[in-house]
């Protein structure tokens, strides 16, 4: 320890003393001592401390207002009577002959002391000091000098204060608070190689603490230059610099650099920043702006260490003694010195450089999410730059987002946002197409989740805007508003607020939209009306259209007019149950036909289809109603097959058949052939719709109704709009899915087309037999009237070589023709069944075990193996031990 | 197309049921009983039911049933003209044979007597057929014991097939208690000779055993000894619950034809029996403190208690198998518990089936008429083609070979041209044995084709 520093222990330490006498303290008690001891060790540390530093600023503050200022806090800290005596001692300090220079310096670090003793006892608040735990400041005017104390907790305080404090040293240019160097031994050392240095005629070291000081604006110096090459400040190569401060400065310049690249960064930015087309935007503004305040300490701090290079150090001695300046470089900033006084900004410098780096080449939201990534950096104090940055420069973009949730404005020339226009995509495709997320643009410290929300508020107000000329939203926006501004307002420090304008925003956006599109615009009913009109829920209609339209559809495809097509539809939909319907619902069925080839007919064609206006088509666009198209014209053909094979029946139904099948039995072989395949067409066509109505039922209930079922649920849950149009494309994949019209199902659903062709020709083939049958009974008929009148004529009833019996009556060619058609249909459809039955189990997306065992109900086809047999039956014990 | 269908209620029994079935179908419908529709407290979107099926709608807008009321006397179809009823429908559809003398239960004069006055009836079926765009079929709605509904029902069913071979015939008809001695000694006679008319020209007839009809009004209305009017309700009941799928269309099963070709894949085996539950509701009894499962409903269908027609609980049902079955369920039901129900019936095995053909075993869900508040339980019909019904047609032959062993009675039917030429009961008897011999390959084995 130097003499200087002892000099100002002791007079630290008699200081102390007397104060804590003064405050009415035993001298002779124990008490006593700890206290002093602790005093001192307070006020040296602090004296060591940056708190000095204080002393140098503005010197030319005037001192009786600062005089008036700490009286000011210590009445209402202490008290009026503390005040006033308080506000004694500054006046009687102004008037003092004594010499004291400096004194608004002195002022200023007492109130500086009060601060940190602020900081310490952990309140926040800048202003004024609490009663309770705070330093009392006494002025002692004799004394020349300041005396501090803790009476009330000065034992406890002062450690806690100092060991907040950091003990770096000061220089302290200024002989009425010194300098007071708490490196010690090691201080020593360094001393003695700088007097070794300066003897050996190097470099003198206030030129290169100059220099260094040069490097910290930017600048070069004499010695020490910015090499490009190296990225670095070096001392050039003909300067002599011992190894020491070699390493030293280069340590030294590092602050230059990192100066140099963080102002850097500015520059660049400044002069394209205001350039709209190359896109800054306002959150680099921000986020520069955030930079120069910091940096703005930083050329405080330098402007005041270039000064203190020019001027020497004085010495304070306690002894009275005058400590010349004799001791050379010693007396003036040296290159030590500056490496202490550097320490903090350079943390600060890289910690800055550092986020500037980050947001190199960034915008926006990408700016924000770069500097959130270090604002959970394990230093608190770094923590609080980044964070105070952050906060900064977020305050843009945060603007944004209140804007574009409550109005559905976005106002981003420079493409900031996380949420993106395409002014080009129109209205109608406002919801899907118009705006993009972008990932890349969010804030970290905003969540995916929120992001999402938050495009989708402004979006869904754009919508309402724009799309279904609703504008009730505007009296619910001052109220949200003002939620958020009572949770504190947007801020990056305060994510509350953001939640509650999230929150808020969404629950009555959100509300709006699903009243909008449920109740002006109907959304359930047209769905409603879609599953009625398009998915066969009404199916009177449907069954009253095909048989109307039946006939015109076996034409070939390009015969047929949609005008003609229409009044048909217009008159099934007249004597159905939908005639009922609202025209709002039922006018918007429509019919229409596919582009077709030469060879194709009505059948292949014709569709229905339903028009949907804005919005709706949000929900329903034309992918999903190509969709409902799909699954429309699959179902058309399902009921085209079982009104086939209803008709067929009624072809055949009892009377008939029992008619026709009395008459041809006993013919002979031939009649018993032609019984037999009258049954064989009876137990086919039986098959066949037991098929059919089992699959339809599949479809119908299994698939549509629960389907359905779950879209009505889901509708009644979600509220956005988002939400409602996933639950609908949910609806229509699952649908599409589980009718095995996915793409997964290709080669099922041919099988099962294959099928439906069968079913379809077998009709002819029915009729072929029936007609045979028919022409007996006529035939025969004809010959008991013909025997009739001659009998009535008294003649014989039949003549040698006339047909008599039903085997005569039936042309065998046309009986074994058709037997043999009606045999290999059979065996088709065995074939396609079979096909079909053993596709269906590997149709693994779907479940098709309720399908199975429908259609096989008492194990008909397993007796005779056709289909998977056994395996599925595995597979459905295996299901039934699961339930 | 509406696909309309004409009801035809002939005698005594015919115009009973018919009565509570167009009360029921009103109500369904939210029909008055002067024919006017009120629809208050109704959601109009709820509503899309089709009336013109069984309606239709007079200059005044008012709804008319498409039915024709006959009778060989006047007694029943006058109460009618006299109760609350009596605007509802068109008066020119009421018929009364010109002296009012009934049929003496017997067939023959019943039939005769509808044939004398043939020309007027047809007229009275032309005029409603033509009133009707396409017209799906008839529903006959009778009694095969008596003479009015067996004998002019007969007649009708003849008369039909022959004018409207195209459209479908549906019958509803009553048969008679054969466990108990009928006050109508010819009821075999009756019997066997409508028989083969339903055999023959009818397409599907829904057969109502009057004994499983009592058997359900004594074991669970509480009713000691049951009147025609408490088992005609029973039969109105299955009447209007097998229609409600064309009255109110869904998906599927919205034709009769569709409904009827499912049920009847052989042509011979056109027997349908029917099955009830709730039985209980309307006479103000609890039928239970739990909630109907479509589980329960589905298992209580195929109980015999459930079932209409006395075979199918019979001494030999154990060997009877089902030809199909389809279930009307009425009420808001989960199609998976359908599903499960339907698993868990195969799996115990509780439906046997032919094994000719692969089952068929339909379910089919009606949503709750928007017209009656507050229906929530659910509403079941099973609707069947089982093989058991063929023990009826036996004990009936048996019976009938009692009397004509011993020709009893028969001069009361050869007092009528038609039986001059005596082989029209011997034909009847082929007939009814013939369908006997078809229901009993069904049952037994694979008719092999």
């Amino acid at each position: 320890m130097t003499r200087a520093e002892t000099g100002t222990v002791t007079l630290a330490r008699a200081l102390c003393e007397r104060a804590l006498e003064r405050a009415g303290v035993d001298r002779a008690s124990d008490d006593f001592k700890v206290a002093v001891d602790g005093a001192t060790r307070y006020a040296t540390r602090v004296l060591a401390s940056e708190l000095g530093r204080r002393t140098n600023d503005a010197e030319d503050d005037d001192e009786g207002a600062l005089g008036r200022e700490i009286a000011r806090r210590v009445a209402r800290a202490r008290g009026a009577a503390s005040g006033t005596r308080a506000a004694e001692a500054c006046e009687r300090l102004r008037g003092d002959g004594s010499g004291l220079r400096r004194r608004s310096g002195i002022l200023r670090c007492l109130m500086a002391i009060s601060d940190d003793v602020k900081m310490a006892s952990g309140t926040l608040e800048r202003g004024i000091a609490r009663a309770g735990g705070m330093v009392r400041l006494e002025l002692d005017a004799k004394a020349r000098a300041l005396a501090r104390e803790e009476r009330a907790r000065g034992t406890s305080a002062a450690p806690r204060a100092s060991g907040e404090t950091t003990s770096r040293a000061l220089a302290g240019g200024d002989k009425g608070a010194m300098g007071l160097h708490a490196v010690g031994r090691r201080a020593d050392a360094y001393r003695a190689l700088e007097i070794e240095n300066v003897t050996r005629g190097e470099c003198d070291e206030r030129d290169l603490v100059r220099d260094v000081l040069y490097a910290c604006q930017g600048i070069d110096g004499e010695f020490v230059k910015f090499s490009p090459a190296e990225q670095a400040f070096v001392i050039a190569p003909n300067v002599n610099v011992s190894a020491g401060r070699r390493n030293l400065i280069k340590s030294l310049t590092e602050v230059g650099w990192l100066f140099k690249k963080v102002t850097s960064s500015l520059g660049d930015a400044r002069t394209t920043g205001v350039d709209v087309e190359t896109g800054e935007g306002s959150t680099r503004q921000a986020f520069q702006a955030a930079i120069q305040r910091e940096l703005a300490e930083y050329y405080k701090l330098v402007a005041v260490l270039e000064s203190q290079a020019q001027v020497p150090i004085i010495g304070f001695m306690p002894d009275g003694k005058d400590a010349p300046a004799a001791k050379g470089a010693d007396a003036y900033l040296t290159l030590r010195r500056l490496f202490l006084w550097l320490a903090d900004p350079l943390k600060t410098l890289r910690t800055l450089a550092i986020l500037v780096d980050a947001t190199y080449g960034h915008r926006g939201g990408a700016i924000l999410a770069a500097i959130h990534k270090y604002s959970r950096h394990g230093d608190p104090s770094t923590t609080t730059l980044v964070r105070r940055i952050l906060s900064a420069s977020a305050t843009p973009f945060l603007g944004m987002t209140q804007r574009w949730t409550v109005s559905g404005e976005l106002d981003d020339p420079s493409r900031e946002y996380f949420v993106r226009v395409d002014h080009a995509v129109p209205d109608k495709d406002l919801w899907r197409r118009k705006y993009e997320f972008d990932e890349n643009m969010l804030p970290s410290f905003i969540t995916q989740e929120q992001g999402r929300t938050i495009m989708r508020l402004g979006k869904s107000i754009n919508f309402l805007r724009r799309c279904c000329d609703d504008s009730s939203w505007a009296p619910e926006r001052a109220e949200i508003l003002n939620e958020v501004e009572k949770a504190g307002g947007l801020d990056f420090e305060n994510p509350d607020a953001l939640a509650v304008l999230i929150l808020e925003t969404s629950k009555c956006i959100d509300g709006i939209v699903r009243r909008v599109l449920f109740e002006r615009y109907k959304l359930g009913e047209h769905c409603q009306a879609l599953k009625r009109y398009l998915l066969l829920g009404q199916g009177d209609l449907h069954e009253s259209l095909m048989d109307l339209i039946g006939p015109s559809l076996d034409e070939p495809a390009n015969s047929l007019s949609v005008f003609k097509l229409s009044g048909v539809l217009e008159q099934a939909v007249r004597s159905s149950s939908v005639q009922s319907d609202s025209s709002e619902f039922i006018d918007r069925l429509r019919v229409r036909l596919m582009p077709h080839l030469n060879e194709e007919i009505g059948w292949d064609v014709f569709t229905l289809e339903y028009v949907v206006n804005q919005p709706l088509t949000t929900i329903f666009t034309e992918h999903a109603m190509s969709k409902y198209l799909r699954v429309f014209n699959f179902l058309w053909r399902l009921k085209r097959v079982e009104h086939t094979l209803c008709g067929t029946w009624q072809m055949m139904k009892p009377t008939v058949s029992h008619m026709l099948t009395s008459e041809a039995a006993g013919g002979g072989p031939s009649g018993a052939t032609l019984v037999a395949m009258l049954r064989d067409c009876h137990s086919l066509r039986g098959e066949m719709h037991s098929f059919m109505s089992n699959f339809q039922y599949y479809v119908m209930v299994e698939v549509l109704e629960v389907s359905w079922a779950d879209l009505e649920e889901k509708f009644a849950k979600h509220s956005d709009l988002d939400e409602i149009i996933a639950a609908h494309e949910i609806f229509l994949d699952s649908v599409v899915q589980k009718a095995l019209l996915g793409s997964k199902s290709q080669l099922v659903l041919q099988t099962l087309y294959a099928l439906f062709e069968i079913m379809m020709s077998f009709r002819e083939v029915a009729e072929g037999v029936f007609d045979i049958a028919a022409k007996v009974f006529e035939k025969k008929a004809a010959t008991r009237e013909r025997i009739a009148e001659r009998e009535k004529n008294q003649q014989w009833g039949t003549y040698v070589g006339e047909e008599s019996t039903s085997t005569d009556f039936i042309d065998k060619d046309e009986l074994y023709a058709t037997q043999g058609t009606l045999s290999r249909l059979r065996d088709d459809y065995s074939r396609a069944l079979d096909g079909f039955l053993n596709l269906l189990p590997l149709q693994t997306h779907v479940d098709t075990q309720f399908l199975l065992f429908r259609l096989d109900f008492s194990d008909y086809y397993v007796a005779r193996g056709i289909g998977p047999g056994d395996v599925s039956r595995r597979g459905e014990s295996r299901q039934l031990i699961g339930a | 197309m509406p696909r309309e269908i004409i009801t035809v209620q002939i005698g005594q029994c015919g115009n009973q049921v018919g009565t509570e079935f167009w009360k029921q179908l009103c109500i369904e419908h939210g029909i008055r009983m002067d024919g006017t529709f009120h629809a208050e407290n109704v959601p109009s979107t709820a509503v899309s039911d089709r009336k013109d099926v069984f309606f239709y709608q007079a200059d005044d807008d008012r709804y008319v049933p498409r039915v024709l009321l006959l009778d060989l006397e006047p007694r029943v179809i006058n109460s009618i003209q006299n109760s609350a009823q009596r605007s509802l429908y068109n008066y020119e559809n009421f018929f009364v044979a010109p002296h009012g003398g009934g049929a003496g239960n017997n067939w023959a004069n019943g039939y005769t007597q509808a044939e004398a006055v043939q020309e007027e009836l047809i007229e009275m079926i032309d005029r409603e057929a033509d009133g009707s765009d396409s017209l799906e079929g008839f529903v006959l709605c009778h009694s095969i014991a008596g003479g009015t509904g067996s004998g002019m029902g007969s007649y009708l069913l003849e008369a039909l097939s022959d004018r409207y071979g195209k459209k479908l015939l549906q019958n509803f008809s009553v048969f008679p208690n054969q466990n108990e001695s009928s006050d109508v000694v010819v009821q075999p006679y009756n019997s066997i000779l409508t028989l083969k008319r339903l055999a023959n020209y009818a397409d599907c007839v829904v057969v109502l055993d009057n004994s499983a009809l009592n058997r359900i009004a004594v074991d669970h209305l509480n009713i000691t000894s049951p009147t025609f009017s408490h088992t005609n309700c029973l039969v109105s009941k299955v009447m209007a619950a097998s229609t409600t799928t064309l009255r109110y269309p869904g998906y599927m099963n919205n034709d009769l034809v569709g409904l009827i070709a499912a049920l009847i894949p052989v042509p011979r085996c056109n027997f349908l029996m029917a099955g009830l539950t709730p039985l209980a509701e309307d006479a103000g009894i609890r039928t239970s403190a739990t909630k109907t499962s479509a589980l329960d409903m589905m298992r209580k269908l195929l109980q015999s208690k459930n079932v209409m027609c006395s075979t199918y609980s019979g001494a030999r049902a154990q060997e009877g198998k089902f030809v199909s079955i389809l279930n009307i369920i009425r009420g808001n039901i989960e199609p998976v518990q359908i599903h499960k129900s339907l698993q868990r019936i195969r799996e115990r095995k509780l439906a046997n089936f032919v094994d000719w053909a692969p089952a068929n075993y339909q379910v089919a869900v009606v949503k709750f008429s928007p017209y009656i508040p507050k229906s929530t339980s659910l509403h079941g019909l099973l609707l069947a083609n089982h093989t058991s019904v063929r023990h009826w047609f036996s004990r009936s032959l048996e019976q009938y070979e009692k009397l004509i062993r011993r020709r009893a009675f028969l001069d009361q039917y050869e007092r009528f041209d038609m039986f001059s030429n005596s082989s029209e009961f011997s034909d009847c008897q082929e007939a009814v044995e013939t369908l006997v011999a078809e229901y009993e390959s069904c049952e037994t084995g694979s008719t092999d084709t």
